[in-house]
């Protein structure tokens, strides 16, 4: 490996990933297998832009696991999903049930935007 | 002079100490909250805790009183529940008929198609099937229609509860119909996933016969 590329794999990139709202309520936010939709670019149509700050190491590419650094999501990851569309990543929490990560987004989101 | 979180505060420890009866006073609390979704999200609390109380009349006030759709939809879906535990069926009934109206006011097909998905799964457990699938096929047609939205966002939320329920609806149609519906998915990851588990939900089913 040339010493560019293992420059590459230990920089770490820092991103802001998004979710589209119209609330802040535990049900502004479809929860599944993979996780919770975001995306990395703002959406529009919506009341609120919910921003979710994340970063990874290394290459982009389909799998890629970011860690969320925001303090009231803690143990949350994002992994690169393009599969699903353009820019998206799949937000997941682990040990936590649909209503938990509900609920832990819908506290994260009321303090950020409100 | 009461701080919002403080109001949110004392209903919670009002619910958490499981007084047999719930004092209007705490009502009129819940209703003082001016932010209109920590408001709706106290007054379900509420809802949920008086409909387990069986105190009827006061549910189905305080129920009432929520102003989104979602919640709202929740609240009338608790005491649907409650009265078919408590063996009012025909009550019960009326009340899933409410709260799937209401879930049909919500702002995003998903959230519809997600909300009738959970009063069919509800209704399973009363053992009204038929109107569980009825539910079911309307939750397929909703998140159908949200597949078209525009927002890519919306648009996955949509596929995302269309395949949830094509696969809880595979428990009570032919698998070929349930296949003909993934194939309807516009997503090709979120299709393809469905369709290998359908296939291995008919394996299953073979299995057993």
């Amino acid at each position: 490996m040339s010493d560019e590329s293992v420059e590459a794999q230990q920089t770490e990139i820092v991103l802001t990933l998004y979710r589209g709202l119209n609330g802040t309520n535990p049900s502004a936010f479809r929860v599944d297998v993979d996780g919770v939709s975001v995306f990395e670019f703002m959406l529009e149509g919506y009341k609120f832009n919910l921003p979710i700050r994340a970063v990874y190491k290394g290459e982009k590419t389909a799998g890629t696991i970011a860690k969320i650094v925001e303090n009231d999501l803690e143990g949350a990851i994002a992994e690169y999903t393009p599969q699903f569309g353009e820019g998206h990543w799949s937000l997941r929490f682990s040990d936590l049930t649909t209503q938990e990560i509900k609920e832990a987004l819908s506290k994260f989101a009321k303090n950020v935007l409100k | 002079m009461l701080t919002e979180a403080q109001k949110i505060t004392q209903v919670k420890a009002v619910l958490e100490s499981e007084p047999e009866k719930v004092a209007v006073e705490t009502i009129s609390l819940a209703l003082s909250i001016e932010d209109a979704e920590n408001r709706d999200l106290t007054l379900l609390e509420l809802t949920a805790y008086l409909a387990g109380k069986r105190d009827w009349n006061k549910a189905i006030g305080v129920a009432q009183m929520i102003e989104a759709s979602y919640e709202k939809t929740d609240a009338l879906h608790y005491i649907a529940a409650q009265l078919s535990k408590a063996g009012d069926l025909e009550r019960s009934l009326w009340f899933f008929n409410e709260a799937e109206k209401e879930a049909r006011r919500c702002d995003f097909y998903w959230q519809q198609a997600e909300l009738l998905q959970k009063l069919a799964k509800s209704l399973v457990e009363t053992g009204a099937t038929s109107k569980a699938n009825e539910l079911l096929e309307k939750s397929v047609s909703v998140a159908q229609k949200g597949q078209d939205s525009p927002n890519l966002q919306d648009s996955l939320d949509a596929a995302s509860v269309l395949s949830e329920s094509i696969l809880i609806l595979a428990s009570f149609t032919e698998t070929e119909t349930a296949v003909a519906l993934a194939e309807t998915i516009k997503n090709t990851a979120i299709r393809e996933r469905t369709l290998r588990l359908l296939f291995e939900h008919s394996s299953r089913e073979k299995l057993v016969a």
